[in-house]
């Protein structure tokens, strides 16, 4: 008797423990319609950060988060910033004006604002970069009238580069912030 | 049968002596080279010589009671011409004793006029001596005078700086100072006095000498971290003529096994020692403070 | 009270052999840091066969890497002893060694081997250690390792390190198909196990105080999470994964709690300790700079941390009681990141910036906190110490590529460590 209640409570424990990363809170990744297909948390494989990923993915989705037949600054989905810095420069305000528009006029369509730096500097730092960029998108957002809800900030600091390089040119593009829309 | 033996009795006796004797022997080599297989240093074929001849002296006995008879005629010749050669060997001696004699006699006269240039140089040396030792006099006069400037000015702006900064203490305080420092002067002296100083102790070549042994030392000594400043330590080291250090004894030590290693390690490899500018000065004994600033 | 001074003045002239009359006394203020001559000598293997191992040779690199020895060629040793009788101690000091180390090894039965050791210093002719070793062929650079251990704490009075481990990032392929490795390696470099593999990035690996686990961050989640792994078991659960960001953890001395990093709700980042059994959760700094990078002190009563408060990135020292204030560390140049403590604390490594080059530096946690840059690169980081302190491991950048590298902490000695085809990154040094 005892053996079999120590193999359930075994058992049971095993059910629970592979459920736990489930339990917490976190935000549901993008699913495939926005992304490059085949991503999700399990799946390996993708992790694009080219710039031309933006223009990539279903016009169906497009179209229920008001991006269908995009061009000009909506079709722009990413922020470039200076070294070291974080606020938004006059170039990309159109972008911000754009997409906070676009968002306050679909207030279901929710966004994801990936904050990233370049190679520079110390890691963990850099996450830190990465994500005042991302709060800096968001709050000029905010105050164009998207709600909270609509918005989330990940940082990435300097590990997901979208070029690769030990120059100059290379770094302008990879100080950023993508703005990856969501259902 | 028993005629057999009274016909050959001596050969027979020959025989089994001979052939005891060979049995003997090989008994004692056999007891030998067991002996001698254990490790040593000596080697085997030294013992096969012995147990060699051993046997072969008894089978030629004969042979030698035969060179014996020769030797004893040999021996009336060589007397012979022994005495001859005496006499002629006394002859050769007389005349060597008169030559000898008479170069004994040019020797002396020669010597005499070694003697007499010998004075004559080592007054010129001396001569020489007192003109570089004044010279050096008046260098050193003059380095100490500059040395005993300069430390006369430091003296004084120390003396200036301490000035100042005892103007907060108490008169008792600077009393008792200067009491202490009085009776460590009187110390100084009294140990100055008990030393063996010699003019050529107390001079710059003395200095110059432990210069150059530190700076020996320190380029050999290489400190592990936990040779740092607090480190305390002493090495006494006795060195022979030329510098090579002969042995080195670390006394008091406040260092970790690793530092003491290394003070000691310090020494050997600066060994030989550099030579002093004057031999005089050399030492024999020499004490080697380790103490690093950092 | 002078009166006693002066007398006790009195007896230490009198008694003080220094000041023996007639004695010559040297006085040697000075010495060297170079590196210590030492010979390993190849050891005997009549009966080993090919296949097996050259201990001596790994005996001789390790103590090399070290920075501490300059090791002796073996083709300049004009002759090969194996034990001490048959060492021409002479002959080996005229080639300008101070220590020896001689050896054989034999094979006793299937995969067992025997391994005999001395140590001889060279200039009094004295030996320091002998034993043998026992092991099997994987056993066999574990045993090398303990020999060059043994070696490096007789002659320099610190523990070695050779046996010890490192942990590291490996990430290998491009964009946008990319694999990260969590490696947990010989502290040489070799034997490297991959404990964690994923398609996202991940970060920041740090032993905990008895190295059985490791902490990290995985953004597997789409989100950077704080995972602790054991190594053993290869289980690992969950310790934050609020939204936002979690980061950088660091174990406290006692194994029983973690430093992070998590954001606010507006991307504040502040520094928090987790309680790992009661998952109570402390704020430590509540300030709107990047306050970052937490390491603890050795007592664990306070967190060296990294924070922009005053502009840029510099380095400051908190209590963990609440009310404390923190102290800024770093005051020259405009870029001080990434606290790293050595184990004794008397020194602090980290990342500083010249002329825009980042390098590692440190400083004299002891004195007057003197601060000495130790390496030449253009983008070095992420140092840490090595258990006994004698070295530092840190990320650096060879022709483009990632690799890890090694500095002496006085740094004297630099040198390259591990290059693969990946690029290597944070590197974490385990403890004993």
């Amino acid at each position: 008797m005892k053996q079999v209640l120590s193999i359930a409570l075994l058992m049971a424990g095993a059910v629970l423990l592979s459920g736990c990363p489930k339990k917490h809170n976190v935000i549901e990744p993008p699913t495939a319609g926005t992304q490059v297909p085949g991503s999700s948390s399990t799946t390996p494989g993708e992790g694009a950060s080219t710039s031309g990923r933006a223009l990539d993915g279903d016009a169906a989705a497009r179209g229920a988060n008001g991006l269908a037949g995009a061009t000009g600054p909506l079709a722009k989905r990413i922020i470039y910033f200076d070294f070291d810095k974080s606020e938004i420069k006059p170039e990309f305000a159109d972008v911000v004006a754009a997409h906070a528009r676009n968002l306050s006029s679909h207030p279901n369509v929710h966004v994801k604002l990936e904050g990233n730096t370049d190679e520079r500097g110390t890691r963990e730092y850099n996450i830190g970069l990465g994500e005042r960029r991302a709060q800096a998108v968001r709050r000029a957002l905010l105050l164009q009238g998207v709600a909270e809800s609509q918005l989330t900030t990940v940082s990435f600091g300097a590990e997901r580069p979208a070029v690769e390089g030990d120059d100059e040119a290379a770094w302008a593009q990879n100080r950023r912030v993508e703005l990856v829309y969501g259902p | 049968m028993p005629g057999f033996f009274r016909e050959h009795s001596w050969p027979i006796v020959f025989s089994v002596a001979l052939h005891g004797l060979l049995a003997a022997g090989l008994l004692a080599a056999t007891l030998i080279s067991i002996n001698h297989s254990l490790p040593t240093m000596q080697p085997i074929p030294v013992d096969a010589v012995v147990v060699d001849s051993q046997v072969l002296h008894a089978a030629q006995r004969a042979l030698t009671e035969r060179a014996e008879q020769e030797a004893a005629r040999v021996r009336a010749a060589a007397d012979a011409k022994a005495a001859a050669d005496a006499a002629a060997a006394q002859a050769t001696a007389d005349a060597q004793m008169a030559a000898e004699k008479q170069r004994a006699a040019e020797e002396a006269k020669s010597a005499a006029a070694e003697i007499e240039r010998t004075k004559q140089a080592e007054a010129a040396k001396a001569t020489e001596a007192q003109k570089v030792a004044a010279a050096k006099r008046a260098e050193d006069a003059k380095r100490a005078e500059d040395a005993k400037r300069a430390e006369d000015a430091k003296r004084a702006e120390d003396a200036q700086r301490a000035a100042d900064a005892k103007q907060a203490d108490d008169a008792k305080h600077a009393a008792d100072l200067k009491a202490k420092a009085e009776r460590e002067a009187e110390l100084k002296r009294q140990l100055a006095e008990e030393e063996h100083v010699s003019a050529v102790e107390a001079s710059p070549a003395r200095a110059q000498y432990i210069a150059r042994l530190a700076a020996r030392i320190q380029n050999a000594w290489i400190k592990p971290p936990s040779a740092r400043a607090g480190l305390d330590c002493i090495v006494n080291i006795t060195q022979i003529p030329g510098g090579e250090v002969t042995g080195a004894k670390v006394s008091q030590c406040n260092g970790d096994a690793a530092a003491r290693q290394s003070i000691e390690n310090a020494v050997y490899r600066a060994s030989p020692l550099p030579a002093p500018p004057d031999p005089a000065l050399f030492e024999r004994n020499l004490v080697i403070h380790f103490h690093p600033d950092e | 009270m002078h009166k006693l001074f002066s007398c006790l003045a009195v007896l230490l002239i009198w008694t003080s052999p220094v000041a023996r009359a007639g004695e010559f006394v040297v006085e040697i203020t000075k010495g060297q840091t170079e590196a210590i001559p030492i010979a390993v000598v190849p050891f005997a293997s009549a009966e080993v066969t090919a296949a097996s191992f050259d201990v001596a040779q790994l005996v001789s690199d390790d103590l090399a890497r070290s920075g501490r020895f300059k090791t002796m060629d073996r083709k300049d040793m004009i002759d090969q002893p194996h034990t001490g009788a048959n060492i021409g101690f002479d002959d080996w000091r005229r080639l300008n060694n101070d220590y020896m180390v001689v050896g054989s090894m034999q094979a006793d039965g299937t995969d067992h081997y025997s391994i005999t050791y001395e140590l001889y210093n060279v200039l009094t002719k004295q030996r320091l250690l002998g034993f043998q070793i026992s092991a099997n062929r994987p056993g066999l650079r574990s045993a090398g390792h303990q020999i060059a251990d043994a070696v490096f704490e007789k002659i320099l009075g610190i523990r070695g390190a050779f046996s010890t481990r490192i942990a590291y990032i490996s990430v290998l392929g491009h964009l946008p198909d990319k694999t990260f490795q969590l490696i947990v390696a010989d502290a040489d470099g070799e034997n490297p196990h991959v404990v964690m593999q994923s398609h996202e990035p991940l970060m920041s690996p740090s032993w905990s105080p008895d190295g059985s686990s490791l902490a990290y961050v995985s953004f597997e989640q789409r989100l950077p999470t704080v995972y602790v792994q054991t190594l053993k078991t290869g289980d690992r659960r969950i310790v934050s994964s609020q939204a936002g960001v979690n980061q950088a953890p660091a174990w406290s001395p006692d194994g029983k709690k973690l430093a992070l990093v998590l954001s606010t709700r507006d991307g504040n980042l502040d520094i928090y300790v987790k309680d790992l059994a009661t998952q109570q959760l402390t704020r430590i700094t509540d300030d709107p700079g990047i306050d970052t990078e937490p390491q603890w002190s050795k007592d664990g009563q306070s967190i060296y941390f990294t924070s922009d408060r005053a502009g840029g990135p510099q380095i400051y020292k908190v209590g963990i009681r609440p009310g404390d204030k923190p102290r800024r560390l770093t005051f020259q140049g405009s870029y001080n990141a990434r606290p790293r403590i050595s184990p004794d604390e008397s020194q602090l490594a980290f990342v500083t910036q010249e002329n825009g080059d980042y390098r590692i530096a440190t400083m004299d946690l002891r004195g007057r906190g003197d601060v000495q840059v130790l390496t030449k690169g253009h983008f070095d980081v992420s140092p840490s110490f090595a258990p006994n302190g004698a070295e530092i491991i840190y990320a650096s950048r060879d022709r483009g590529r990632g690799v890890l590298a090694l500095v002496s902490a006085d740094g004297r000695v630099q040198e390259r460590l591990v290059s693969s085809e990946g690029e290597l990154q944070e590197p974490a040094w385990a403890p004993f």
